[in-house]
């Protein structure tokens, strides 16, 4: 036979090979090579798909019956084949051809499946022996490998081997290492028994969870709880483990059913062990969600199961638990005493680093206790055992709770000290968002000291941290903190406005009230600008209704909108609708240019249709009212028109603080929503009243809704938790912090961005409880006929009930006033400052000034009204009134309005400096000082006054 | 007898595009990452070898990254893996830090701001080196990877100051070394973590110009979902399978006489649907069948 004859036979025949191949994809190259391959040498190959590498020396274990000068030829020789590759541990099949070829041995039948097991038991008889004479990284290799073969010899001591090393691995947080351990194990996954193969599945949804991809967790563990056939233990395990996914997302209620459908296996069975944690867990879930009495009896529960276990580490775990539960409640000296027991447990363990935590907890609650020295020293000695532990952003994290203490003991230069170190710690461990926020507080504690170029310097420094954190929403508060602190202007003008409805009975009664003359067939009411640069009146004529703006009368018509004319926020524009020859028009200056000209009367759509809740924007740009027509009643924005509901509701058209935005509230059936740019949300049984809907920036909304019979808040869509009752909610005037108070059984609760505060009986705030920068939030408690000043976590016991709409925060946070009754008489109560006893004291007041350095309020002496500035007494009035703006925009001049008899002066710095008058309306600044009023003389006739001080 | 780089350097056929790409790389300063992807057997393997071949031919100090199912190196695999292959000398205080976040009772010897202040037991002994002496200071790495057990720093702070100075330090290494290209193979094998760290810490290093001189190559069977800041810096290439020229070509390589050349590529190519290795595979079936047969009629 010719070698070309020979060469097209070979040809020939591998094409037929090929094409009788039926798995061509993956295995069929490898089978058909290890047909051609002499038997001896194939088996080997087929052996070496055995581990995940090989050489020589590992080649002789797969075959010890070969000589080491055979192993290497043939070593050399498999090196030839294109699926042999190199790899830092030595040659390997590739991936593709090794996973065929294991697979062929974990499907052979039982006699190959011996060679199987015996080839896997000398393997991991061999990287045993490797592991133990090898450290480190190469150690922990090996010993992964031993795991793997020990698997294919004997399953359950294998997998006992898996589970050992995959809860070390998690126990140091190496969740790469987890992942590699369960992959490997994967190999073998459909060849392990049930039991084994569910274990396997429980670990990678555990994985999964620890990875935070909790929707991936939540369904693996569902699907395992399908089989019926599950045992008691591990059906009881993937419960509380589902309980754990539940609460790491703050589903509690579902979380709580998880754990307890475990706990009753637990009980079942008799497994106290597992018993005690899980009432543990369902302490701490029943906690978060306030249900505080409950909470206690579980954590208890588990505290003693524990003790008779002599389980020291769920006993610390119980204590801990319980003393952040007494912290919650306000029972502070409960809370040290559960604190000092967590602390003495792990103390006694040796447990040093843990107990450092434990430490910088109790340092807390002794604070609360008002044992400010002693949580001084505690948090001290836990700040050296993170020191000690390496812990760089837990001593940060305690270094902050040490700023907060240092404050209340007056100890600033050492609050400076920490919080600088704080800062640099977290600079350190490139905690850029903690560190952004800790030099931002660096921040406020120079701001507090006047040092201005400093507070700058950190607000800068908080600005560049944050930008690299990516924290678009911290950073805006810190950019306006900033600018706030250059512009030295304190509260947003809309913010004054704010505070301004809260003094506004008082305003009515001493100024408005005189000013405003009501409806009385003839005639209207007048109405001012609220930079008191216009105003506006409207009379009934002879002809018709005529409005005059600026002394300017406009009309006659046939029919004026009752409320109208209003003016937009800035006081630049003014609005009204009225009815012209049969058809509804609205009258306005909004497209009359700047400075605002003539009046223009505008035929909207819908002109057939009476208008009613006529809201500007702020900036008097746009324009909005409801009408209704057949279909129903509707909102037209700029002049389009929304959709169709059952009712608007009366006066809940609202443009937001930037005008960009426009709510308002409607009905459909019995079920109400609130619009929002014309989409409604969620619909819900009653929406509560409340005046402060947007944040600063207009991006976020808030309001109170009753769903099922509980109230929530809804905050940017979401639902807060239920509450029997509720109050308004309340927006810091700078940044998107949001407080309100909701009342679950006999407890209220006040609840600041999310979280909420310990029980009390009663809760008392008002519209300036708020630092301008939310930062800062206080409010009063009163529980078992005891008043407490909460602010920042600190709880602070007053002598007396407190002043309604107090306690008031200075822009800054630092300062806080309250009003107090003390027996009969009242107090303002600055914590290290408390005035002298007055008869009573000026609804509206205290007020401080926009830098935080003044204080002022009204009080009653001997039958008589006087200002008391910075503990000076000022003059005496029959009666005094202040508007929205009390302080001048720098805070150097205080002007208000005193009544003697039945004449008015305007009183500046305490003097009568004009006046007196008959009627006068409330105070503005200018920015430039400058005070604008308007007074009436006894023929009603208007005039404007502006004034320097 | 070859070996398998030589083997699969002496069989490399297509690939030419993206061996210019990558040459291209090293030559011009626009682009400092590659990522190459494709599906298991498409030939990776053989282009990663071509590349590193090239940097050899270049005299380019190199480091590579392998991922393999039993070795799954976490991040600080990754960086010992970097430090050992680019010279210990440069990363001092990075394995003195190594050692005092997995060593129980070991002291810096190396002042890293900021960590003397701790305050550790002291004497330990160390054993084991894998690095050596440096400079007079003793630094050896044990090559552990769980943290000590008498400290309790968390890990994410761990990570976060062992990234840190071992960036620095590789800022200086690479500006002593010139232009140094560093491999990462079998990217799919690493763990999520870890390829969230080398993206966002290593690899962010080399965006942000922190470490500037270097060429990053990643190969593995994902295509990595960049966001578009990455498209100015990183160069794609996803590797296809083999066509009915390549096979032909491959098949010359190996040694396949020429007239059967195009009916075994003709065959391969639908059995295989270009698969490199699968082609590689069967060719070497066919030839130890050549082989018997000659042995046999000899």
């Amino acid at each position: 036979m010719s070698p070309d004859s020979v060469s097209d036979d070979v040809v020939a025949e591998f094409l037929r090979r090929l094409s009788e191949i039926p798995d061509t994809k993956r295995g069929g190259g490898v089978a058909l090579l290890l047909a051609q391959l002499p038997e001896g040498k194939a088996e080997l190959l087929r052996r070496a798909a055995i581990p995940h590498h090989y050489d020589a020396t590992i080649l002789g274990v797969l075959d010890p019956e070969r000589s080491a000068a055979e192993l290497e030829q043939i070593c050399d020789e498999l090196e030839q084949l294109a699926f042999v590759i190199e790899t830092p541990e030595g040659y390997a099949l590739h991936d593709e051809p090794r996973a065929y070829l294991f697979r062929q041995w974990l499907e052979r039948d039982t006699s190959k499946s011996s060679e199987f097991s015996e080839i896997s038991a000398r393997l991991a008889d061999w990287f045993a022996g490797a592991a133990e004479r090898s450290q480190g990284e190469a150690r922990e290799a090996y010993e992964t490998e031993r795991m793997f073969h020990r698997i294919g010899s004997d399953q359950r001591a294998g997998f006992a081997d898996f589970v050992g090393l995959l809860t070390a691995a998690r126990d140091d947080f190496r969740l790469a290492r987890c992942e590699t351990l369960i992959n490997l194990v994967a190999e073998y996954e459909d060849f392990l028994d049930d039991h084994h193969h569910n274990w396997l599945a429980y670990y990678r949804a555990r994985l999964a969870a620890d990875q935070r991809h909790f929707d991936q967790a939540e369904n693996a563990l569902h699907r395992l709880l399908e089989d019926e056939q599950l045992t008691n233990e591990f059906r009881s395990t993937v419960l509380a483990r589902l309980g754990h996914v539940y609460s790491s997302r703050r589903e509690w209620i579902t979380a709580i059913s998880r754990y307890e459908e475990a706990l009753e296996i637990c009980e079942a069975t008799d497994s106290e062990n597992t018993r005690y944690r899980l009432l543990h867990d369902i302490g701490v879930a029943h906690r978060e969600q306030g249900q505080l009495d409950e909470a206690e009896g579980l954590l208890r529960e588990s505290i003693t199961l524990a003790e008779e276990h002599t389980d020291a580490r769920a006993m610390a775990d119980g204590y801990n638990s319980l003393g952040s539960l007494h912290l919650r409640r306000g029972e502070a000296e409960a809370a040290v005493a559960a604190c000092e027991k967590a602390v003495e447990i792990l103390e006694e363990q040796g447990e040093r680093f843990r107990a450092a935590q434990a430490l910088n907890n109790l340092g807390m609650a002794y604070a609360r206790a008002g044992q400010h020295d002693k949580g001084e020293e505690t948090l001290e000695r836990s700040l050296v055992g993170k020191r000690e532990a390496g812990d760089t952003v837990g001593q940060a994290m305690t270094l902050n709770n040490l700023v907060e203490v240092y404050r209340t003991l007056g100890k600033r230069a050492k609050a400076v000290e920490a919080s600088l170190e704080a800062l640099r710690l977290l600079d350190e461990a490139h905690d850029h968002l903690r560190a952004g926020i800790a030099s931002r507080n660096l921040a406020a504690i120079y701001r507090d000291q006047q040092e201005t170029d400093l507070a700058t310097e950190a607000y800068d420094g908080a600005i560049e941290r944050l930008e690299r954190a990516g924290a678009g929403d911290e950073l805006a508060v810190t950019v306006k903190l900033r600018d706030a602190l250059s512009a030295k202007r304190g509260l947003p003008w809309w913010a004054w406005i704010s505070i301004g409805v809260a003094t506004l009975v008082l305003l009515l009664l001493i100024a408005l009230a005189i000013l405003n003359e009501y409806y009385k067939g003839a005639s209207a009411f007048v109405i001012l600008s609220p930079d008191n640069r216009r105003f506006a009146s409207s009379q009934f004529t002879d002809d018709g209704w005529v409005v005059n703006v600026d002394g300017e009368p406009n009309g006659p018509y046939e029919s004026l909108l009752h409320g109208t004319p209003i003016f937009s926020r800035d006081g630049r524009h003014v609005a009204f609708a009225a009815l012209k020859d049969g058809r509804w028009v609205i009258v306005s200056d909004i497209d009359s240019g700047d400075p605002p000209g003539a009046l223009k009367a505008d035929e909207q759509p819908y002109a057939n249709l009476e208008p009613y809740n006529l809201a500007l924007s702020p900036d008097g740009r746009r324009i909005a009212f409801a009408a209704s027509d057949d279909d129903g009643p509707f909102v037209v924005v700029d002049g389009q028109r929304g959709a169709t509901y059952d009712e608007i509701i009366q006066d809940t058209v609202l443009f937001d603080p930037t005008g960009a935005r426009i709510t308002y509230r409607v009905r459909r059936g019995e079920q109400r929503a609130l619009v929002v740019d014309s989409e409604p949300q969620r619909w819900v049984d009653k929406i509560g009243l409340n005046l402060d809907i947007f944040s600063a920036d207009g991006k976020r909304i808030a309001y109170s809704a009753e769903i099922d019979g509980r109230f929530h808040m809804i905050v940017d869509g979401v639902p807060g938790p239920g509450y029997d009752e509720m109050t308004f909610g309340m927006f810091a005037p700078y940044g998107d912090s949001f407080a309100y108070a909701g009342r679950r059984d006999n407890s209220w609760h006040v609840v600041v961005n999310d979280v909420e505060g310990p029980p009390y009986e009663q809760v008392t705030f008002g519209w300036q409880s708020f630092a301008a920068d939310g930062s800062s939030f206080a409010y009063v408690g009163a529980r078992q006929g005891r008043y407490y000043l909460v602010a920042d976590s600190m709880e602070r016991e007053l002598a007396g009930p407190p002043l309604e709409m107090t306690p008031v925060v200075s822009n800054d946070g630092r300062r806080i006033a309250v009003g107090v009754l003390r027996g009969e008489r009242w107090v303002i109560d600055e914590g290290d400052r408390v005035s002298r006893e007055y008869d009573g004291i000026l609804a509206g007041t205290p007020r401080y000034g926009p830098n935080g350095r003044r204080l002022a309020f009204g009080a009653l002496v001997d039958g008589q009204w006087r200002m008391v500035v910075d503990g000076v007494e000022q003059a005496a009035f029959d009666a005094i009134g202040v508007g929205p703006e009390l302080f001048s925009p720098d805070g150097s001049t205080l002007a208000y309005i005193g009544q003697v008899g039945d004449e008015y002066y305007v009183v500046i710095d305490g003097e009568r400096r004009f006046g007196p008058y008959a009627n006068v309306s409330t105070l503005h600044f200018e920015d430039s000082g400058v005070i604008r009023f308007v007074t009436e003389d006894a023929d009603r006739n208007y005039a404007v006054h502006e004034v320097e001080p | 007898m070859t070996t398998e780089l030589e083997r699969r350097l002496a069989e490399f056929v297509n690939r030419e595009e993206e061996t210019e790409r990558f040459c291209r790389l090293l030559d011009q300063d626009r682009k400092y990452i590659m990522s190459i992807w494709g599906e298991g057997g498409v030939g990776k393997s053989s282009f990663l070898a071509k590349m590193l071949h090239e940097c050899a031919v270049r005299r380019l100090p190199r480091a590579e990254v392998v991922w393999t199912d039993t070795r799954n190196h976490d991040y600080l695999g990754v960086m010992r893996r970097i430090r050992d292959d680019l010279g210990p000398a440069y990363f001092t205080r990075f394995t003195d830090l190594t050692n005092f976040f997995t060593v129980p009772q070991y002291e810096l010897k190396v002042t890293v701001e900021g960590v003397d202040r701790i305050d550790v037991a002291s004497g330990a002994h160390i054993e084991g080196s894998t690095v050596g002496d440096i400079g007079g200071i003793i630094i050896k790495d044990l090559m552990l990877s769980s943290p000590r057990t008498d400290m309790a720093v968390p890990e994410t702070e761990r990570m976060a100051r062992l990234t840190d100075v071992f960036i620095d330090e590789m800022g200086t290494a690479l500006g002593e070394l010139g232009l140094t290209v560093i491999f990462f193979d079998a990217m799919e094998k690493a763990s999520e973590d870890t390829e969230l760290w080398l993206w966002n810490e290593l690899l962010g290093a080399v965006l942000n110009g922190r470490l500037s001189g270097v060429r990053c190559v990643l190969s593995g069977r994902r295509k990595p979902s960049l966001s578009r800041e990455w498209s100015f810096v990183v160069e794609e290439a996803q590797l296809t399978p083999l066509s009915h020229e390549h096979i032909v070509d491959y098949l010359a390589k190996r040694g396949v006489e020429e007239r059967s050349r195009s009916a075994i590529a003709d065959m391969l190519l639908v059995t295989t649907q270009g698969n490199v290795l699968q082609i590689a595979t069967y060719v070497d079936a066919f030839i130890q069948l050549q082989e018997g047969r000659a042995g046999h009629v000899a």
